[in-house]
């Protein structure tokens, strides 16, 4: 194996791509995200978002304010399960 | 601040235009966004590229707009993995059943290649389906999806390579008006948050009006009343599965449509009802439930397979289906080009050919006509069925 | 040899590690296969920690690169551990429990995760895969050979080859819902029900005790919930929307609404950037000190990186394992290496390199803050934790009525008897705002 330093596991995003696409303007936390796709895979970010940040500090001086918006479901969810969501069910006692 | 063209909203159909412009030699553009390039309609929609559409402007206009998805990669110089899987539409009643039969016919007497399936044909083109209850189906081999995001940058950056400036984290907060004119566009900074800092005006003589969902709300500050509505759409995505689905399966009875991205996940969306009208980008459990049943419903197979994530984005909804585009009486120098439903992503390429025509040549072509917002007061509207979700 | 299961005669006796690791090994042992060969594991444990104790370590290939993975955190917030169980693919070898006769198989990888031939696209991209500009310029006809390619080697499990049944959901209404089952949410969800309101406490884990079930050196039994709490272990907290959170058990979803949510979902362990960070063998300490409670030595030379309470715990337990040999390295200049895990780790700043078969990284405990945020708590960043975190009062209220948050998700690293009184103080809050006591 290649000696690289991953940001992003996941989607197989090295810290130098980050630090590159920082660098070319994408120098805001969701920006960042959408051109590396750091925080789009398994792990939706739980792994990555805080190195990315410290990155995003590093390279402008500043943290960024927020996280990249938490989108449901915080953990990956069976289709099966939710799809009787949609139907009335009793509730339990 | 001075610049020749100031066009607000910095998404596909805004960048495409600025491109156009100035590969027209019209380089003295300004785009304006308020968030960052993908932080609306443009970042947060399905992908799919279509040319089964029930009118023939339509049709005619989405073969363009695929044919230059076709050469978009070697042309920008950015991956936007345009994949030609086709669509394969499904309808559940013989009312929508006659209604796709006639548009299948159209479009074949405007050159797609599009047939019309029986279930058991849908069937083939995907076998996973369970296609119990289908009543006609149709398929475009030549219909695709594309991953958004990088035709926004990939829009931006050839702009910029040839002098137009983008200004994201800027949000349009009023125009200086004289003579039915639009004279300057007043701007503040959104970098941290909400609009603070000082007012940058800037001089224009033109004033294009590309921001999708938020477009009534800038035109109300000129006093222009438009008629579309944001209305929340939703999508969700699932574990990146080893490809497996071709086309872009979209179902015009219960507004279901997915397809599988180049990384593998099955990205899609429903129609949900009602949904509240109004700029609104927070996800619903109302939406990941009715998904989740339709989909699995489709495809039984799927049940076992894992959500990763859902998002919202804003339709630019108008009473007719059609946009709203073209130069306005007064004031006389804003050109509109929104109201595109759900499909202005996929119209964008084209569009902004279009609509850098029309700027620079000051034309109105018989479509632009066609779109324009008189027709909701002289009641010539036009008529698009063929809308999902 | 090098993962191995410890034998209780290689642990010093009396020690809370030696109780720790006597009553996980107590359940029947059951076997399932591995790519082929057989595994052995105890009913009930979870099937990463099972094939960790057998030395299986490479159980996929990432997606673009195809570099090796592994089980890293031990706890289903990273990606290393994925495996296709039976007909399902991508399954957290870390949260499926093992019941025996199960068929695992590696992803995304030819033969298998270990050999496969695909690996040399490690090589090809040593910075990265830059896949927005991959085979752009050389027309088009090349740039569609190029996407045909990449689309046949996309994604990581395939399609499920039946349907599978799952039991309709299930409604459940309450005055409060504590997510986590740790000391804070515990502590939080007694407050509440002693106050008299309905209280559901939710857990991924089958067992109450959070944090504390993973320290190898505390045997001690954790505070248990008043009998009155409708307790929900093993069921994940999957989603929260405005007036509805979602878990999903075994079974299916449970959708709960109750009119005050309390959040103790803890900390995630984040190994930090260096080079060589994501080898089969690099885990986290918890992760460490986790497999450790149920009998399973990640590598007999370990090499211990970052200063932490897990690896604090870590150091400490390894010291009355016999013959396990421990190093210590500096964060700052951290490197792992090895093909396909870790071999040797860099382990200061001339350079000087140890061999290993574990590296242990303390890491960021970062805020698992999702739940919250998602139920509309405001994120900000702590410049002293490191990490994004809710914003909350003093009392754990945030600025969304009825969310909470306690517990190390909103203090870090604090001892359990502080996060058990941040839990009661905040469930007592939230009791008043379920009373009208509170604007919020």
């Amino acid at each position: 194996m290649s000696e690289k330093t991953m940001a992003c596991r996941c989607e197989d995003v090295t810290l130098d791509e980050i630090e590159r696409a920082i660098a070319d303007g994408h120098d805001d936390l969701e920006s960042l995200k959408r051109y590396t796709g750091f925080g789009t895979g398994w792990c939706q970010g739980r792994q990555c978002v805080t190195v990315c940040a410290l990155a995003l500090a590093a390279k402008t001086g500043e943290a960024p304010r927020a996280p990249i918006t938490p989108r449901p479901p915080a953990q990956p969810a069976h289709l099966g399960a939710l799809a009787s969501l949609a139907k009335r069910a009793p509730e339990e006692g | 601040m001075r610049a020749r063209v100031v066009i607000v909203g910095g998404g596909i159909m805004g960048l495409a235009t600025a491109y156009n412009l100035a590969r027209r030699g019209i380089t003295d553009v300004l785009v304006v966004d308020q968030t960052y390039l993908c932080g609306g309609a443009s970042g947060r929609n399905g992908g799919g590229v279509r040319a089964q559409f029930s009118s023939e402007e339509n049709i005619r206009l989405m073969q363009e707009s695929i044919s230059i998805c076709r050469d978009f990669a070697a042309e920008m110089r950015i991956n936007v993995w345009f994949r030609q899987g086709g669509y394969l539409f499904l309808t559940r009643s013989d009312d929508r059943a006659a209604a796709l039969e006639a548009s299948v016919a159209l479009q074949r007497r405007c050159g797609l290649n599009t047939r019309l399936l029986e279930p058991r044909e849908a069937a083939r083109v995907v076998p996973e389906l369970d296609v119990t209850g289908v009543v006609r189906a149709s398929f475009n081999p030549d219909d695709g999806v594309v991953f958004p995001w990088p035709f926004v940058w990939g829009f931006a950056r050839a702009a910029q390579d040839l002098g137009v400036r983008v200004a994201t984290f800027h949000a349009v907060e009023g125009f200086d008006t004289a003579g039915g004119r639009i004279t300057g566009a007043r701007l503040r900074s959104t970098r941290d948050g909400a609009p603070s800092g000082e007012v940058l005006t800037v001089e224009c003589d033109e004033v294009v009006l590309c921001a999708g969902a938020w477009s009534p709300g800038v035109a109300a500050m000129v006093g222009v009343s438009l008629p579309n509505k944001p209305h929340r759409h939703e999508i969700c995505s699932t574990e990146p599965l080893k490809p497996w689905l071709q086309p872009l399966v979209a179902d015009l009875t219960d507004g279901l449509y997915f397809s599988q991205s180049m990384r593998g996940e099955i990205v899609g969306g429903v129609a949900v009802e009602p949904v509240p009208e109004g700029i609104d980008q927070r996800s619903s459990r109302q939406f990941l439930a009715k998904y989740s049943a339709s989909l699995v419903r489709a495809v039984p197979r799927l049940a076992s397979v894992k959500v990763l994530r859902q998002w919202a984005g804003c339709y630019d909804l108008t009473p007719d289906g059609g946009p709203i585009v073209g130069r306005l009486a007064e004031p006389s120098n804003l050109v509109l080009a929104c109201g595109f439903m759900g499909h202005g992503f996929m119209m964008a390429p084209v569009m902004g050919r279009l609509l850098a025509e029309h700027v620079a040549t000051q034309e109105t072509s018989a479509l632009f006509a066609r779109w324009s917002l008189d027709r909701f007061r002289t009641g010539a509207l036009v008529r698009e069925t063929m809308i999902i979700g | 040899m090098t993962a191995r299961r410890l034998a209780a005669s290689e642990i010093a006796k009396g020690t809370a590690l030696a109780r720790r690791v006597a009553a996980a090994t107590s359940a029947a042992g059951v076997s399932f296969e591995h790519d082929g060969e057989r595994v052995r594991a105890f009913e009930g444990e979870p099937l990463a920690i099972a094939l960790l104790a057998a030395d299986r370590l490479v159980l996929s290939r990432s997606p673009k690169l195809h570099r090796p993975r592994g089980a890293t955190c031990l706890r289903g917030h990273c990606e290393g551990c994925l495996v296709r169980v039976d007909d399902e693919p991508n399954v957290m070898a870390c949260r499926a429990l093992a019941r025996g006769g199960e068929s695992l198989r590696s992803q995304n990888a030819f033969p298998n995760a270990a050999l496969d031939v695909f690996s040399v696209t490690d090589w090809f991209f040593p910075r990265g895969m830059d896949h927005h500009h991959l085979f752009v310029g050389a027309g088009r006809a090349v740039n569609e050979t190029m996407q045909y390619f990449a689309r046949k080697m996309s994604g990581l499990g395939t399609l499920p080859e039946a349907p599978r049944a799952f039991a309709e959901a299930r409604r459940l209404r309450v005055d409060a819902l504590v997510v986590g089952a740790g000391a804070s949410g515990v502590a939080a969800a007694n407050a509440l029900c002693r106050k008299g309101f309905d209280v559901a406490l939710a857990d991924v884990s089958p067992r109450v005790g959070g944090s504390r079930l993973d320290d190898p050196t505390d045997a001690g039994e954790p505070d248990a919930p008043d009998a009155r709490v409708r307790l929900r272990l093993g069921a994940a907290a999957v989603a929260c929307f405005d007036d509805s959170t979602l878990l999903e058990d075994a079974e299916g979803v449970l959708e709960v609404r109750a009119r005050v949510r309390v959040f103790a979902t803890g900390t995630h362990d984040v190994v930090g950037a260096f080079a060589g960070n994501d080898l089969p063998g690099v885990l986290t300490a918890r992760a460490f000190c986790r497999a450790l409670c149920h009998g399973a030595l990640a590598g007999e030379r370990v090499v211990v990186a970052g200063e932490g309470p897990w690896s604090r715990r870590a150091r400490e337990a390894l010291a009355q394992v016999a013959g396990a040999r421990c190093e210590a390295a500096s964060p700052a200049s951290l490197a792992a290496l090895g093909s396909r895990r870790v071999e040797r780790v860099v382990t200061s700043a001339d350079g000087s390199e140890a061999r290993c078969d574990a590296l242990v990284v303390e890491g960021t405990a970062a805020a698992s803050y999702e739940l919250a945020g998602q139920a509309g708590a405001a994120l900000r960043w702590s410049e002293a934790r490191a990490c994004f975190e809710p914003a909350c009062d003093d009392d754990g209220a945030t600025d969304a009525p009825g969310v909470f948050v306690c517990g190390s998700l909103r203090l870090g690293g604090a001892s359990l008897e502080a996060r058990a009184a941040d839990g009661a103080r905040v469930g007592a809050r939230a009791a008043e705002h379920l009373a009208g006591g509170s604007a919020r």
